[in-house]
């Protein structure tokens, strides 16, 4: 058998490749790197992983039973990024990405240099690989070989169509509706009241808008079709008087229905 | 660290032979792991067709049945294989405890809409916008003063480069996959056997909050998984053979901490845990008795510092809900006995009704109904069966055992003596105590079913589907109990109002609109919905003692009068509080006049239509059922 291939990781081989991908996150995160392919899972790892690995790496250094390492490594990261959060608000630091990134690249490089010399004092085995031992792994048939290749395969294509499943049923219609206000003047925007028609129905539709003044006679009207996600914005007609206290309406009709379909106030 | 876990005999048996250790195919051992996996990705994908196909149907219960029963179908098939390795076993259960994630997520994939979430969802973004912890919160103001989620949240997405609104998806997803894992690890310290710690995982997966609550992005959640974490600590300590047990001290310091600045009630829970395993260590003279001690000591003023640190503004809440829980609870208990709470108007009039608003089907409930019965009976026999054992062994050394009799008391005992205050209005404490039990629940179900020293009874393919049995119909009424207070799909039409399935898009947008338009802070007048839409996604002050009053009065002298009383700036009015009753009793929360204990009656509609007549409103947003009336200057 390749000699390569026989080889299984030693005892520093998972902290070290727990400081490599840490080192490469937090450079990532340093350098606000636009790749979140890359950066996301790098930086969560990062976040939920490694300063929780690292910290169970310096306390039990030579254990072999990974059981409770795997189960306390991401609980014990979130309780490190809580109390990390916590420090850096009671020193008056600002919550930054970057800040947060170095300080638990920090802990975990402490984590794995305190492990990495415990396990060198305790006299115990540190290389990053280890030959398999002999009659640990008998030849596979090339039959046995082809049935795991298909089983992964069958599994890896499961786990795609489920990923698509899922983000399909994600993709949820919304609620349908159709928006009329009135946006108030405003010093760096529309010297006075505008109003506004946004339509969120998912479907083209045909409005008919009416500004009626107090005495209820049309001062100002529109119509057209706005498509999906598209807004009309009209200012409200110059000729509007409403010093004497009265109030206009505005009426947005859909089609050729004649009860308004939505209804602001001009005050 | 290590735990013993006994190596497990194999079997001769036929039916296991072939299913498990597969003589089958010539003699080849068949890729159990790999079927499994199989399984249960199946299983996610049709869970996903669920949410495809028109909500509430019998087509999308029969797709969310099916896809989760092929998931956990696979996951039981190799997690109780004995052949199964410790990573397979864990690999499973983190997936299936995502794969419960899941139906929360697509039932509101957009946008958050529980209260609980949205609070802290605004506390997030605003500590991320600010860079500070001293954020003005405008609803809820407690996660400022236990931000430990808030906190977790920032850590989580500003290293991984992402939006805010992220944090509301990954942090409860890393919890709903640690959680099941933690129960392992947990059960595997106390020498129960994998293949039956996985079995206690799955069972820990049937708490009735695992399923939808522990899915929302609220500080109990965290504070749950930050219990589990202590008590897998302190069951290690608890071991008799634990080689050193300096390293798990050194270790539960930072996870009390974290827990006292996440959550107030998981933090005594924890304290609560802290003593009476000291208790326990010192009924048993263990030799860790002594540091047991000095570590609920240490909880103690971990939990009172933090409640100092906060000066009064924790204090004051954490001291009112304490001493109203007290009071309501005493109260509930006097009015049960003198049978006043069922009269009209009575205590019972407030209990939050079983499936109220709930299209589930009738046999989905059988199961909910089902649900208490069977873990009490389990319960019962599990603690008669320990009894038993302990009773053999009277007058010899139990130290071994503190791990199983703590959590007989924090599990059996505990969840037995709670049970009964789901009748009361205090049902809400025995709801939320229920995960922090549920360990020791999951622990005496195996010792129901297979005794104290599991791993000396023989294992009988019928005791194995006897477990399956227990658990299966155990997980559906979890679910089925704590089963999405939105409505498990997601619909066009609402089935009760002013409740977070009233957080829909139309809201979502008015309450940005007016951020966007008019700006942040001003009171905002609403029902429940509106309150947390327009505190969260608006960042306006929604919190108005009494505002159901405003709504109520059928003249709009009355209207007025309380506009002008409580310096409100806007009212939103969402008419759906005409056409349904509301999610959780009332429509505008305390003070209601529409139903002091619970409204049982819609909004009647000329009560919202008089904003119309108010000249001192001026109606600027009308987008269907939100409408949204300005305060103006009377002339």
């Amino acid at each position: 058998m390749n000699t390569f291939l026989a080889r299984r990781p030693g005892p520093l081989f998972g902290p070290t490749l727990v400081g490599l991908i840490a080192t490469l996150a937090l450079l990532l995160a340093a350098g606000n790197v636009p790749a979140p392919a890359l950066r996301a899972p790098l930086g969560l790892l990062l976040a939920c992983f490694a300063p929780g690995y690292a910290v169970l790496f310096a306390l039990f250094p030579r254990e072999a039973d990974r059981l409770q390492q795997v189960a306390l490594s991401v609980p014990l990261s979130l309780v490190l990024g809580i109390l990390l959060g916590a420090g850096m608000d009671l020193a008056a630091l600002p919550f930054s990405g970057v800040l947060f990134a170095a300080l638990s690249w920090g802990l975990t490089m402490v984590g794995l240099a305190i492990g990495a010399w415990r396990l060198e004092r305790s006299g115990g085995p540190r290389a990053f690989f280890r030959q398999a031992s002999e009659g640990a792994a008998p030849p596979r048939q090339a039959i046995h070989l082809l049935s795991e290749t298909l089983a992964a395969l069958l599994v890896v294509a499961l786990a795609g169509w489920a990923g698509y499943s899922l983000y399909q049923a994600s993709q949820v219609e919304t609620k349908p509706f159709t928006t009329l206000a009135v946006e108030p003047a405003s010093a760096g925007g529309a010297a006075q009241q505008v109003i506004v028609i946004a339509n969120h129905e998912h479907t083209p539709m045909a409005y008919r808008l009416e500004v009626r003044g107090p005495d209820d006679a049309v001062i100002g009207a529109w119509s057209g079709i706005l498509t999906p996600g598209q807004t009309y914005r009209m200012p409200v007609p110059a000729r509007l008087d409403l010093e004497a206290g009265g109030r206009a309406r505005v009426l947005l009709f859909r089609d050729q229905e004649s009860e308004p379909y939505r209804t602001v106030h001009l005050t | 660290m290590s735990v013993h876990v006994p190596t497990e005999q194999r079997r001769t048996a036929l039916l296991e032979g072939l299913a498990f250790r597969g003589e089958w195919l010539r003699g080849r051992r068949p890729p159990l792991f790999s079927v499994s996996l199989a399984l249960l990705f199946l299983g996610l994908g049709v869970l996903a067709r669920a949410y495809l196909v028109e909500a509430n149907t019998p087509a999308a219960y029969a797709w969310f049945w099916a896809g989760l029963g092929l998931s956990v179908g696979g996951a039981i098939m190799s997690g109780l294989a004995p052949a199964s390795a410790t990573g397979q076993r864990l690999a499973l259960l983190a997936l299936l405890g995502g794969a419960l994630y899941l139906p929360t997520f697509l039932r509101s994939p957009v946008y958050p809409i529980f209260a609980d979430e949205l609070y802290h969802y605004q506390a997030l973004t605003l500590m991320r916008e600010q860079g500070a912890r001293e954020v003005n919160l405008t609803f809820f103001t407690i996660p400022r003063d236990y931000p430990g989620l808030a906190l977790l949240g920032l850590h989580v997405v500003s290293i991984a480069g992402l939006p805010s609104d992220w944090a509301v998806r990954l942090v409860p997803l890393l919890v709903h996959v640690t959680m099941p894992v933690l129960a392992y690890a947990a059960l595997a310290a106390l020498r129960v056997p994998e293949r039956l710690a996985f079995l206690g995982g799955l069972l820990y997966m049937a708490n009735r909050s695992f399923f939808f609550f522990h899915s929302v992005f609220s500080y109990e959640t965290l504070g749950t998984l930050l219990f589990l974490v202590l008590a897998l600590l302190s069951l290690n300590l608890l071991r008799k053979e634990t080689p050193s047990a300096w390293p798990f001290h050194l270790l539960l310091l930072p996870v009390i901490a974290a827990v006292s600045i996440t959550h107030h009630f998981s933090s005594l829970i924890s304290l609560a845990w802290l003593l009476g395993c000291a208790a326990v260590t010192w009924a048993l003279r263990h030799e860790q008795r002594r540091l047991f001690g000095a570590l609920a000591l240490v909880a103690a003023v971990f939990g009172l510092a933090w409640l100092a640190f906060q000066s009064d503004r924790g204090i004051q809440y954490v001291v009112l809900t304490i001493t109203n829980r007290a009071a309501a609870f005493f109260n509930g208990l006097q009015a049960a006995l003198s049978g006043s709470a069922a009269l009209p108007g009575g205590d019972a009039w407030r209990l939050r009704p079983l499936f109220a608003h709930s299209p589930l089907p009738l046999a989905e409930r059988f199961f909910a109904y089902l649900y208490p019965g069977l873990i009490a009976a389990l319960m019962l026999a599990g603690l008669a069966r320990a009894a038993r054992f302990f009773w053999a062994r009277r007058g010899q050394d139990l130290a071994p055992y503190a791990g199983v009799i703590v959590l007989g008391v924090f599990g059996p005992i505990l969840w037995l003596l709670s049970t009964p205050l789901v009748l009361t209005v205090n049902q809400d404490a025995a709801y939320r105590s229920w995960p922090f039990l549920f360990l020791g629940v999951a622990l005496y179900v195996i010792i129901a079913l297979y005794g104290v020293e599991a791993e000396a009874r023989p294992r009988r393919v019928p005791m194995r589907l006897a477990a399956v049995g227990i658990a299966i119909p155990l997980l559906i009424g979890g679910i089925v109990l704590g089963d999405n207070q939105a409505g498990r799909f997601h619909t066009s039409q609402i089935f009760a109002a002013s409740g977070p399935e009233a957080v829909t898009d139309d809201l979502v947008a008015a309450a940005r609109w007016l951020e966007a338009h008019y700006g942040p802070h001003h009171r905002v007048a609403g029902d429940r919905a509106s309150q947390v839409a327009f505190g969260a996604f608006g960042n306006q002050r929604t919190r108005i003692w009494g505002v159901g009053h405003l709504y109520y009065y059928a003249d709009p002298g009355g209207a007025i009068w309380f506009l002008n009383e409580h310096q409100i700036d806007f009212v939103s009015v969402d008419r759906r509080v005409s056409r349904a009753l509301p999610r959780y009793t009332t429509y505008f929360g305390d003070a209601d006049p529409f139903g002091q204990q619970r409204s049982l009656q819609p909004v009647p509609v000329e009560r919202l239509e008089k904003f119309d007549r108010i000249r001192d409103l001026q109606r600027i947003y009308d987008n269907g059922d939100i409408i949204l009336y300005r305060k103006v200057a009377t002339r």
